[in-house]
């Protein structure tokens, strides 16, 4: 069922207009992009972490290359900057070893946001089950 | 005005999101979603398509590497999130550029340049051919086709310097090159009237390959050639 047009409020954090102007307020989209982009983050910070052990820059740059627009995705994004920052220092290092406090730090907000969203996602759950009953 | 298109992406929620985004446009025919570039380059070497929505920075080959492999030049909207690929955009001559992620709105304005290229080299298009040899497309410029001869179910294409052979039937290449400098000068022969260098009798000769020409079919042949 659709929830078009719902006017679903996201909690502090979240870009409300932008995720309504984004995805045309079809709130089943969003819901179905955050779990999508929940699964992605999950698995590639879990990936990450061999390259970073493999000492493996330029795979870390481009696997954090590649989530960065999930947190557009997601109205979350002040967060792609970070990990903007975080891929141009990896282009910087000759080494992961001068990296790993920023690859710590990235990873610790990644999961924030992970939690974040998760808790997002089931309130927008809540809501559209309220409205169906 | 509906467009054959093919997603090249890496990140399944960006090509989810793009995908929707066709659907709602109702003119994207989608054939597919690749998550990498070789794979969309083999589906792109066996099928046309008129527009590629392509990532740039993809495990193994790049969305530009792919661009400069390709047989043939569909449209190409390139979707990245790094803004420092615009230059590139700009050398490849791709038809937009869309930072991930992108609105509707924004997507359905690209789609609106898609459409105004297309209609631009609808002419041009017309001027070269496709065809399908072992498992590849091969491009033939009108010009470069010295005859087309039968041999079944299959045609030779032959070239100065080439011959291709290709599943097809003359009465569809006949259809196909009819209004061109073409014309069916025997059941088994379509030869084009600028490559002609002379004709004896019942025969007419290219590049030294002599080819028969029918009875029914001279009446035709003299008309179109210009006889002083």
């Amino acid at each position: 069922m659709s929830h078009n047009n719902l006017r679903y409020i996201f909690s502090g954090g979240f870009d409300t207009e932008y995720l309504r102007e984004l995805y045309d307020n079809d709130i089943d989209m969003i819901m179905e992009m955050f779990g999508n982009s929940i699964d992605t983050m999950r698995s590639e910070v879990a990936n990450s972490i061999g390259h970073f052990h493999a000492g493996d820059v330029e795979g870390l740059r481009r696997l954090f290359h590649k989530i960065r627009p999930l947190f557009g995705y997601v109205g979350l994004n002040a967060l792609q900057e970070y990990v903007l920052d975080f891929e141009n220092k990896c282009s910087m290092v000759s080494g992961v070893e001068m990296l790993s406090r920023d690859y710590e730090r990235l990873v610790s907000m990644v999961s924030d946001a992970v939690v974040l969203l998760e808790q997002e996602l089931k309130r927008m759950k809540t809501f559209t089950n309220l409205k169906v009953s | 005005m509906r467009f054959t298109s093919l997603i090249v992406e890496d990140l399944k929620p960006a090509a989810d999101h793009l995908r929707k985004h066709c659907e709602r446009s109702g003119i994207i025919d989608l054939k597919g979603h690749f998550l990498c570039a070789e794979n969309a380059l083999e589906y792109l070497s066996g099928n046309l398509v008129d527009l590629v929505f392509l990532d740039v920075e993809m495990p193994g080959m790049s969305g530009f590497e792919m661009l400069d492999q390709l047989v043939y030049r569909p449209q190409v909207i390139l979707t990245t999130s790094k803004t420092e690929y615009a230059y590139n955009a700009f050398e490849y001559k791709v038809c937009d550029f869309l930072k991930k992620p992108f609105s509707y709105d924004r997507f359905a304005e690209a789609l609106q340049k898609v459409e105004v290229r297309k209609r631009q080299s609808e002419g041009e298009e017309e001027e070269q051919i496709f065809i399908k040899v072992d498992g590849k497309l091969v491009r033939l410029k009108y010009d470069d086709i010295l005859f087309m001869e039968s041999m079944g179910d299959y045609v030779k294409f032959v070239t100065a310097d080439r011959k291709f052979i290709t599943h097809n039937t003359m009465k569809n290449l006949e259809a196909k090159f009819s209004g061109q400098s073409f014309l069916k000068v025997h059941r088994s022969y379509i030869v084009n009237l600028n490559a002609i260098d002379d004709i004896q009798d019942n025969m007419l000769y290219i590049k030294g390959n002599q080819i028969p020409v029918s009875k029914a079919n001279k009446g035709t042949v003299i008309e179109r050639l210009h006889i002083l």
